[in-house]
């Protein structure tokens, strides 16, 4: 874990209400993991107060990327925000997606499934899954995009650099699939399929709480980032917690991604 | 010139007079990394209960202007999993450990008194009577009548020679009388003020933004209202005081010595930065050699009231 003031490189939007910040942050993007988030100070003033969560985008050795939506007050003063500009961030914190072993000779068929702006951490997901594929393990990627119109869909590019398959829907059918993220899911699922399948999702808790019933249905293990809000961050106030089949967990250090199988929602 | 920044409350002697409240700096391992370079005087644990609780249902945490509301229920493992589990990594830092306890009943605050009283890396004993999200058998919270106060402590001072002090609700009309039934019952210092009741709804579900149907209130938003309780009852009653509620800078800090602290403990500023502790131990110091003084006990109760 490191607390550090980094440099805004860039903060733009990308489609509507959707913004990409670019931060110079070598010590936090070497260490970061997929599924893990940074915890990040808004602003210096107090209110909002406290920190702000956000699932790490994209890496490189240096930089590290958020995607974020536009949901509220800390949101709106965080796209404000202009490069050149410092940001107080701690990260990488919790748990990330458990990742295929790369020694595992049988083919695994990794399902990504992203709901909206929930696709931020899948990204960085898909270009880990790539690259352990590259060391010859047998790992074919599908990602599933959703969104709420043709405008609203994220990432495609940058997924077609990392997925043997992508597939679009949209809630008004203006772009591939009409309909959501899980029904596509349905879609493609078969019952008894030649390859071990997994399922990565981050998005809407209706849609996760979807995507565990699909999971359970076609008895297949699917992985989910969930969202609470997180005050510490750190493990230590115990506020962001989920029920699950062992008792509460937190969402900031057992999570943030969860087997969904073990996640009880009420 | 060296400048003191030492205090005692009872037994317990305190390097430097700022600590970190209960529930919100945990013992996690991001933890230890922060604890390997601080400057706190002492260690407040999460609360402890003699056996395992769950906690209260999510959200648990609502943001508000300039502060959040918990409801968090002291979800802990209950003693014997902190004293075997936890214990070992904390006892390490070399910082004062003050143990913070609650019980449904007065009998479960002797029995962990007792529990405690053998355990040497404890240095003190925090009695949450104050916690605002739990149940008691009582039809309030301990720290909201005066006799309640007066048992909790009192079965506490019978099981333990350890320094003991007595965590407060501001929920109450008239908080002075609880702290001199704390006195009275034995308590070495007093810790003022735990969270202030409050509630948030949200307007399209017409239901609580909280698991439960209210919270506490920390943070900023409260700072004048504890500050307050803080100043009434340092006038009144002859203990030292750990001064918290909304303190997130040195300046907050030095306000709370003013109005008769003896010590500050940040709670929620921790979550702001789990830094701040240190910056404002820093704070303090600069204030001190700025203002000439030797001391931080020099500014102890100093306001000048007309």
């Amino acid at each position: 874990m490191i607390q550090k003031k980094v440099k805004i490189v860039s903060n733009l939007q990308v489609v509507p209400e959707h913004f990409k910040m670019v931060l110079e942050a070598p010590e936090i993007s070497q260490e970061a993991k997929p599924g893990q988030f940074l915890h990040i100070r808004i602003h210096e003033g107090l209110n909002p107060l406290l920190r702000r969560p956000f699932s790490i985008h994209r890496i490189t050795s240096s930089q590290i990327e958020i995607l974020y939506k536009i949901r509220g007050r800390g949101t709106e003063i965080l796209s404000q925000h202009k490069s050149g500009e410092l940001l107080d961030v701690i990260g990488p914190l919790g748990n990330g997606f458990p990742l295929p072993v790369t020694s595992n000779p049988k083919p695994v068929t990794s399902i990504l499934a992203a709901g909206g702006v929930g696709v931020a951490p899948l990204a960085f997901l898909a270009e880990k899954l790539r690259e352990i594929r590259n060391q010859k393990s047998k790992i074919k990627i599908i990602a599933l995009l959703g969104a709420k119109t043709r405008d609203y869909i994220l990432c495609e590019k940058e997924f077609k650099n990392f997925c043997e398959e992508i597939k679009v829907a949209t809630e008004d059918g203006s772009w591939g699939f009409k309909g959501l993220v899980s029904d596509l899911l349905k879609k493609i699922l078969t019952p008894n399929p030649k390859s071990e399948t997994r399922i990565y999702a981050a998005g809407p808790i209706l849609m996760l709480q979807e995507i565990k019933k699909i999971a359970n249905m076609f008895k297949i293990l699917a992985f989910g980032s969930l969202e609470e809000n997180i005050a510490c961050g750190l493990g230590g106030c115990w506020g962001c917690v989920v029920k699950t089949s062992q008792g509460y967990k937190r969402v900031c250090k057992e999570g943030p991604v969860f087997n969904l199988e073990e996640i009880l929602w009420e | 010139m060296g400048i003191d920044l030492s205090v005692e409350i009872g037994k317990l002697k305190l390097k430097t007079p700022v600590l970190v409240a209960s529930g919100t700096f945990g013992y996690e391992d991001d933890y230890a990394d922060l604890l390997k370079s601080n400057r706190l005087g002492g260690l407040v644990t999460k609360t402890l209960t003699l056996k395992p609780r769950q906690g209260n249902p999510p959200p648990r945490t609502v943001e508000t202007p300039w502060g959040m509301l918990n409801s968090i229920g002291l979800q802990n493992e209950g003693v014997d999993f902190f004293l075997e589990k936890k214990l070992p990594l904390l006892s390490q830092f070399k910082i004062p450990l003050i143990v913070s306890i609650a019980g449904e009943r007065i009998e479960d605050y002797g029995l962990l008194a007792k529990k405690l009283d053998s355990v040497k890396e404890i240095s003190a004993l925090e009695i949450n009577i104050s916690c605002p999200n739990v149940e008691t058998a009582e039809e309030c919270l301990f720290a909201q009548d005066f006799y309640l106060t007066y048992g909790v402590v009192k079965a506490v001072r019978e099981s333990t020679a350890k320094t003991i002090i007595a965590k407060l609700s501001p929920n109450v009309t008239d908080i002075v009388s609880i702290a001199q039934a704390a006195f009275d019952a034995g308590a070495d210092g007093l810790g003022l003020v735990n969270t202030f009741l409050g509630m948030a709804i949200d307007i399209e579900k017409r239901k609580s933004k909280l698991g439960t149907l209210y919270g506490g209130l920390s943070g900023p938003a409260i700072k004048p209202l504890s500050l307050y309780l803080v100043y009434r009852v340092a006038r009144a009653v002859k203990l030292p005081i750990i001064g918290m509620g909304g303190i997130i800078s040195s300046a907050d800090a030095l306000e709370f010595f003013l109005a008769g602290a003896t010590s500050i403990a940040v709670g929620t500023g921790n979550f702001i930065n789990p830094q701040v502790t240190k910056e404002i131990v820093e704070g303090i110091e600069e204030y001190l050699k700025g203002h000439n003084l030797k001391s931080v006990r020099e500014l102890v109760g100093a306001l000048k009231v007309i």
